[in-house]
């Protein structure tokens, strides 16, 4: 099947799917409770100021009503504005997912940096002293959740040795003291990926060893290198790839907190705002693209696993 | 080993990490002296969607208010007391029904159109308009004029309203706005620097993601030497901390953390930059006496009797123990002894004739503050160890508190209150007369008629002791059992000079401070 089909159907699959996500926020946000007109005015709330901003932005009106009024702008690609600046969402969005992207990119990086090396390094000397050490450091990082990872970093690297600034972001994406920014957070959330990924290629590593084709590279006379980098290696790749989809959502879940600590301007931390301050355009927003980025990137990964995994294709041509 | 690297690390990663590790040599020292450059920097634990005086009543946007707009009045740093604003002075008819405000003149707004009669006008009318956070503080305002041959606005009253000076001090109570650029923007006033414009020593310059930067205003009537404000947005109150703790902040507004406290009470490099005092605020324990069993006074009285509020307040520590619900700072207050002492005996004849048998369920509503949820946690321990109750608690987040508090569903719930401006007598009747803009779903007759008297008596020596009154009956009722008066506490760094002589604390508290009257010297 050509890749533009493919992607078309895959597309039209995701309507249904994300047309659902956005009823399932709408009724969540309809049953939470807290009001964005009470929280607007602080400690000391004026009925009377409430009762004027939930009719000035429509929040009286029929539930029926303010979804098919939402729904209506969304197909005309408008996801509102929001109740606290009156900024329009995808204004909003567009920035804090740039943020987030870069972080969650980072993440990963890291996570596969520090990884799959070690998980290899663990399965081709298994019960050595650094097959160990990466067994106890991964069972670490699988342990600790992502805030504790996070505050423990905080404090030794950017309070205690002052290597790295404890908080903030730069301005731009591009600046080079972004990175500087990212190194901590980028951390916290790549730890658990790291963990995760050491552990798989380890085990991968170890069965993928013992299969025929290693044993006739090896009879060929392949260097050691030569065998685990060029035959082993892209067999144990697959399932990593294949858990990308997964970990995204990890991620996602992780940069939540993480941008909370360490003051990251991600879309985790939009949401987190929107929550506390019932901004439901801005909640209903966040959770679609989120929900729309997942898919896209599960698709991505599903056209990567074909293009490692060649038998993938054929059973589908077949 | 060079080869291994080669071919088990995806090549893109490897670049990444090589970038990060130069960026790292290159640009460390230049942040470092980012860090210790000469803007004040603070922070704000929430996001600043909004700065519309008319919509600002949380202490967070207050305090940009307070720099951003220039008001009418306004209070002293630290202190009730009402100073000129864009008013440079002002005048009461013998009768106090007439307010005349004389303005001064070649004043500026942020966008270089000047500030004009009609603009302050404008605002006062847009503060006691529907919609604004200040409509009540502007009850008794009748009408609101300017006069052009005295260059005055001239406030006429429908009756005599000692505290109408200090209402319109609040911060954002009389802020001014140009009223082109409101009616140009609309409900986006105030959202992003182009759009953010008043006539305060600072203008909002810059809005990014991760930080608001404001530049000192030349045109402001007063000479500043800050000439740049960077407030850093930053959720966690522990990175707070940090940051203050590894200078990258100058400032800590609001301290709530007690070990945070303590340790600068005995850190003597912040001897003259700690300050504490009586938090503006009342804080008690309601209840809702539309929801039984706490309908009936007399379980109400039973819970409180089985408090040790002494206990309690230690495990808060972050107030001392008050006995009742007026503030220090409010005329009217008194020392008092606690109405309703622990007694478990008399607790426990309370619930009998209410007709229960204990142990009574109860459900307590705390939100989210760990300071208020530990102390809670204490009530009800003390509670449950009584026999007389079975009390369980419910901690949710503010949102959640406040508008379920507001609608009426808690039956139990912690309460903390802002007094707003020094006046016990429209403190208490906000809080519970039934007609009340914050009542707690209370009514008793004899408090509203004593409040209803107290907020017409133009006397604000007599309004305080009718409001004591009311609140001897309110406390006798056990509609709400008093807590602490909670220590208010901020903290600069010893390299900010101009606070060292008064108490950023006291008054109104911190969001009262100017910025254009502190400097800062790293050196």
């Amino acid at each position: 099947m050509p890749l533009g089909t493919v992607i078309l159907r895959r597309a039209a699959l995701s309507i249904p799917t994300i047309g659902g996500i956005a009823i399932v926020v709408f009724v969540l946000l309809l049953v939470m409770p807290g009001n964005p007109a009470d929280l607007i005015q602080g400690e000391m709330v004026n009925p009377e100021v409430t009762q004027a901003l939930v009719q000035k932005w429509g929040l009286d009106q029929p539930p029926l009503v303010r979804f098919g009024r939402w729904l209506g702008s969304l197909l005309r690609g408008d996801l509102g504005s929001s109740l606290v600046t009156g900024r329009p969402v995808l204004e909003m969005l567009g920035p804090r997912m740039a943020y987030s992207a870069y972080l969650g990119i980072l993440g990963i990086a890291f996570g596969m940096l520090l990884g799959i090396p070690a998980g290899v390094i663990s399965a081709v000397r298994p019960n050595s002293l650094s097959d160990y050490a990466t067994t106890t450091v991964a069972l670490a990082g699988l342990s600790l959740p992502v805030f504790v990872t996070a505050l423990i970093l905080q404090l030794i690297l950017g309070f205690h040795l002052r290597v790295l600034p404890i908080s903030g972001a730069a301005d731009s994406l591009l600046s080079p003291a972004m990175l500087l920014y990212a190194v901590l957070p980028a951390i916290s959330v790549g730890l658990y990926q790291a963990a995760i990924n050491a552990r798989l290629v380890r085990t991968t590593m170890l069965d993928t060893l013992h299969q025929d084709f290693i044993r006739t590279a090896r009879a060929k006379g392949l260097a050691s290198l030569r065998v685990i980098g060029r035959h082993a290696l892209p067999n144990v790749l697959i399932p990593v790839v294949t858990l990308m989809g997964v970990y995204l959502r990890t991620v996602i879940a992780g940069l939540l907190l993480v941008e909370i600590i360490f003051a990251w301007p991600g879309i985790g931390r939009l949401f987190y705002d929107a929550v506390r301050q019932r901004d439901y355009p801005v909640i209903q927003g966040v959770a679609l693209v989120t929900a729309v980025a997942i898919y896209v990137v599960n698709l991505v990964v599903d056209l990567v696993y074909t293009y490692l995994d060649p038998r993938v294709r054929l059973e589908a041509e077949a | 080993m060079k080869r291994w690297c080669m071919v088990a690390v995806p090549r893109g990663s490897l670049v990444v990490a090589a970038t990060a590790v130069i960026a790292t040599l290159l640009y460390a020292p230049q942040l470092a002296a980012q860090q210790t450059g000469m803007p004040l920097r603070f922070f704000s634990s929430q996001t600043i969607g909004r700065v519309d005086p008319i919509m600002t009543q949380a202490n967070f946007l207050q305090i940009l208010s307070n720099q951003i707009y220039e008001q009418l009045v306004r209070y002293k740093t630290g202190s009730w007391e009402v100073v000129p604003g864009i008013a440079e002075k002002w005048a009461a008819s013998p009768d106090g029904l007439t307010y005349t405000f004389t303005i001064r003149r070649n004043l500026k707004f942020h966008d270089g159109s000047p500030v004009t009669l009609d603009d302050i006008a404008f605002s006062l009318e847009r503060a006691k308009g529907q919609g604004s956070v200040w409509r009540d503080s502007y009850a008794t305002v009748a009408s609101i004029a300017a006069d052009r041959q005295q260059n005055a606005i001239v406030l006429k009253l429908s009756q005599k309203d000692p505290f109408i000076l200090q209402k319109l001090a609040s911060i954002g109570g009389s802020a001014v706005v140009p009223k082109a650029a409101v009616e140009r923007h609309g409900d986006r006033f105030g959202t992003i620097p182009e759009n953010t414009i008043g006539a305060g020593p600072y203008r909002l310059a810059q809005k990014t993601q991760t930080e608001l930067v404001f530049e000192r205003f030349a045109d402001f009537y007063e000479p500043g030497t800050v000439e740049r404000i960077i407030m850093r947005i930053i959720p966690d109150a522990r990175t707070q901390r940090l940051e203050f703790e590894a200078g990258n902040l100058d400032w800590v507004g609001s301290i709530l953390d007690r070990e945070f406290m303590e340790r600068l009470r005995r850190d003597t490099r912040f001897q003259k930059h700690y300050h504490e005092g009586p938090a503006p605020d009342a804080f008690w324990y309601g209840f809702n006496a539309n929801i039984r069993p706490f309908s009936d006074a007399r379980v109400r009285q039973a819970v409180a009797a089985s408090i040790d509020m002494e206990q309690a307040v230690r495990v808060l520590g972050i107030g001392r123990v008050a006995n009742g619900l007026l503030h220090p700072d409010l005329p009217g207050y008194k020392q008092r002894t606690r109405v309703h002492a622990r007694n478990l005996d008399r607790a426990r004849g309370l619930l009998r004739e209410a007709g229960l048998e204990p142990p009574v369920d109860a459900t307590l509503y705390v939100w989210n503050i760990p300071s208020f949820v530990a102390m809670s946690e204490s009530i009800v321990q003390q509670l449950n160890s009584s026999g007389l109750f079975r009390t369980q608690m419910q901690v949710v987040e503010f949102g959640t508190f406040i508008s379920e508090v507001r609608k009426g569903t808690y039956p139990f719930f912690i309460n903390l209150g802002n007094i707003g401006v020094p006046d016990a007598a429209q403190w208490v009747f906000n809080s519970f007369h039934s007609k009340g803009t914050f009542n707690v779903r209370y009514k008793n007759g004899i408090v509203d008629g004593l409040l209803d008297r107290a907020v017409r008596d133009p006397d604000p020596k007599r309004r305080g002791e009718l409001a004591a009154q009311a609140e001897e009956r309110i406390l006798q009722d056990a509609i709400a059992i008093p807590i602490a008066n909670r220590i208010a506490a901020t903290v600069f760094q010893p390299w900010v000079r101009g606070v060292e002589d008064y108490n950023a604390t006291a008054g109104p508290g911190y969001i009262t401070v100017r910025w254009n009257k502190l400097s800062v010297d790293r050196r």
